[in-house]
């Protein structure tokens, strides 16, 4: 996590930090392309990442798969019913041997968080998370303790069986700087997805053995390391952002809290979510300045999340996404 | 001593006088009259429900009785003539029973319970001619308005002039222009990026599922991709100043002209 060789012993020029990601992710996991992005993005920024999609689409794969090609740190926690808040930022526990209480650190205190359908969790942990998330830090007991940079929470939700789960109120979403919907692999991708198990074999252990799955298939070969990561950041904070960029950016945000059919339009958070975002994309398309693509590209998954439809819109059979593009369509 | 004689001689008189009286008794409210009778037994004749007075009697022993009744009429009735013997005689040496039926009402209304002669109500009079009227003036009010509609002279709209929406050339023409004399604000520059990608979506990417994709394909175009990445690096690169400008206000001049001798279906480009 604190390794600061480079790629290769060279520093890692710009694109070509993303290229390996994306080439190393996809020995691994076939498609998924966009989503790769969305992960590089809110690596690159800082950002965190809500994944919405139904199960078995490789969500848990393609991040642990980013993770490792950039030597993070990874943990999973799979959000349920019952989780506390100390199941995932830790607690004091009483050592019995010196009779005083020492400080375990929870699944929290990694690089990279996967949280695991976080609808599934009580309100008052899903908020415990995202205050980690927001403040970067965490007490437990009398201290307070700093997570690690970077540090990314990517959670995951599915949008289908609602049945026990908690929706995440507006104000919380809102902590998530991109909201990517996905989808399921074409037939071609499916083919490989099915071409690939099949070279899988047997993993033995002792005597005994079990068959290989696509995270055995995961290698540690040509990797990135945390100062890459750290060098691609800084050369993300240098891409350069127009002021007819900025315009084009508030003026779209600005929309949505106008709107007929929106009720709660985005914060201003929204903005800057927008403007960091098409910094990293510019970055890892080789840009070293945004331009509007950038933000048409990811409108979706910065606003999408943010608003929130009046109810005569959604009794008209309106859907969020088509007010965006009719938003985006009205600017373009 | 004499004043006490007359006095009680008084009030004997007044006794005897009250006695000969009949019973006043109020429509509709019952009657009470005893007497004494040491003839045969007595009974009441066969009544009509109908009949202004009807009388129950009860023998209450010995030979008293007592007579109970309720007038619908009034006037001055005789029990005597609904009383007769068990033989269906008259009871002889019965004396008179004179009661009085006494209305509230004003002389001038019937006190007949059960005369209720016509409860029709008349149509010859003033309510028929009321309800004619009514009636004219409800087929009159519509039939008024309907003829006033007819008669109204028709009100010949004036024909509103349609301005064609300004076309793509028109709304970049005076951005180009003014990108030519002098540095164009902010917001033009967005204005002027944004009516050339609309452009070239409509041109060359016109099935593209949405903007980011169709901006992608114009990208890739041999024409339009030149002068997209030129105009991107003119409002957003870092570094303006290396670039031409005049040459990218003729590259611009130039996408004009071209969109002046083809005007899209769209009517030439005209944005919102």
């Amino acid at each position: 996590m604190t390794d600061t060789t480079t790629h290769n012993g060279e520093a890692v020029k710009q694109a070509e930090f993303a290229r390996i990601v994306r080439e190393h992710v996809a020995q691994t996991v076939v498609g998924q392309a966009a989503v790769v992005d969305r992960v590089l993005i809110a690596l690159l920024t800082g950002g965190h990442l809500l994944l919405e999609g139904v199960p078995g689409i490789a969500k848990t794969l393609l991040v642990q798969a980013v993770g490792r090609t950039i030597s993070l740190d990874f943990k999973r926690i799979q959000f349920t019913i019952d989780l506390l808040p100390s199941d995932i930022v830790g607690s004091e526990i009483l050592d019995q041997q010196s009779g005083t209480f020492r400080v375990h650190k929870g699944p929290i205190f990694t690089n990279l968080l996967l949280a695991d359908e976080i609808n599934r969790a009580s309100p008052k942990v899903q908020s415990a998370l995202l205050e980690a998330m927001q403040e970067r830090r965490v007490s437990i007991g009398d201290e307070t303790h700093t997570l690690p940079a970077p540090f990314l929470v990517i959670a995951t939700q599915n949008p289908v069986e609602q049945a026990g789960t908690f929706e995440l109120p507006e104000a919380q979403l809102d902590r998530f700087m991109l909201c990517h919907r996905l989808t399921y692999p074409t037939p071609d991708e499916e083919t490989e997805v099915v071409r690939r198990s099949l070279k899988l074999r047997l993993k033995r252990q002792g005597d005994g053995a079990v068959p290989m799955t696509a995270f055995d298939a995961i290698t540690d070969d040509d990797r990135l390391h945390v100062a890459d990561l750290s060098d691609a950041m800084a050369k993300v904070q240098e891409v350069h952002v127009s002021e007819v960029f900025v315009r084009d950016c508030v003026e779209l945000i600005n929309r949505t809290r106008d709107h007929e059919h929106i009720e709660l339009g985005c914060s201003p958070r929204a903005s800057l979510a927008l403007v960091q975002a098409s910094r990293a994309r510019a970055f890892i398309y080789g840009r070293n300045y945004t331009v509007p693509e950038d933000l048409f590209a990811l409108a979706e998954d910065v606003i999408l999340h943010r608003i929130r439809l009046t109810y005569e819109a959604l009794a008209d059979g309106r859907r969020p996404r088509e007010v965006l593009r009719s938003l985006l369509e009205s600017i373009a | 001593m004499r004043r006490v004689i007359a006095f009680f001689a008084l009030m004997l008189i007044a006794d005897a006088a009250c006695a000969l009286d009949t019973i006043e008794v109020e429509r509709g409210m019952t009657g009470e009259l005893s007497f004494t009778y040491d003839g045969p037994p007595l009974v009441t004749t066969q009544q009509d429900l109908a009949a202004p007075l009807l009388l129950r009697l009860e023998h209450a022993g010995e030979h008293r009785y007592t007579a109970w009744f309720i007038g619908s009429v009034e006037g001055e009735y005789d029990l005597r003539s609904l009383i007769r013997t068990r033989a269906g005689q008259a009871p002889p040496d019965l004396p008179a029973l004179p009661v009085t039926v006494i209305s509230n009402l004003p002389d001038t209304f019937a006190t007949d319970l059960y005369d209720a002669a016509d409860l029709r109500v008349g149509i010859k009079g003033g309510y028929a001619r009321l309800m004619l009227a009514l009636g004219v003036i409800w087929l009159a009010i519509p039939a008024a308005v309907l003829l006033r509609r007819i008669m109204r002279p028709k009100v010949v709209e004036p024909v509103e002039e349609v301005v064609p929406e300004p076309t793509l050339v028109e709304r970049l023409r005076p951005l180009i222009r003014a990108a030519a004399d002098r540095e164009l604000s902010v917001p033009e520059q967005g204005r002027l990026e944004l009516l050339l990608m609309h452009h070239w979506r409509e041109r060359v990417a016109p099935s593209a599922a949405d903007i980011a994709e169709s901006i992608a394909v114009i990208r890739h175009h041999p024409d339009a991709g030149e002068v997209l990445e030129a105009v991107e690096r003119w409002l957003h690169h870092a570094d303006r100043g290396t670039h031409d400008p005049d040459r990218l206000i003729a590259i611009l001049d130039r996408v004009a002209r071209t969109s002046e001798r083809e005007p899209t279906a769209a009517g030439g480009g005209a944005l919102a």
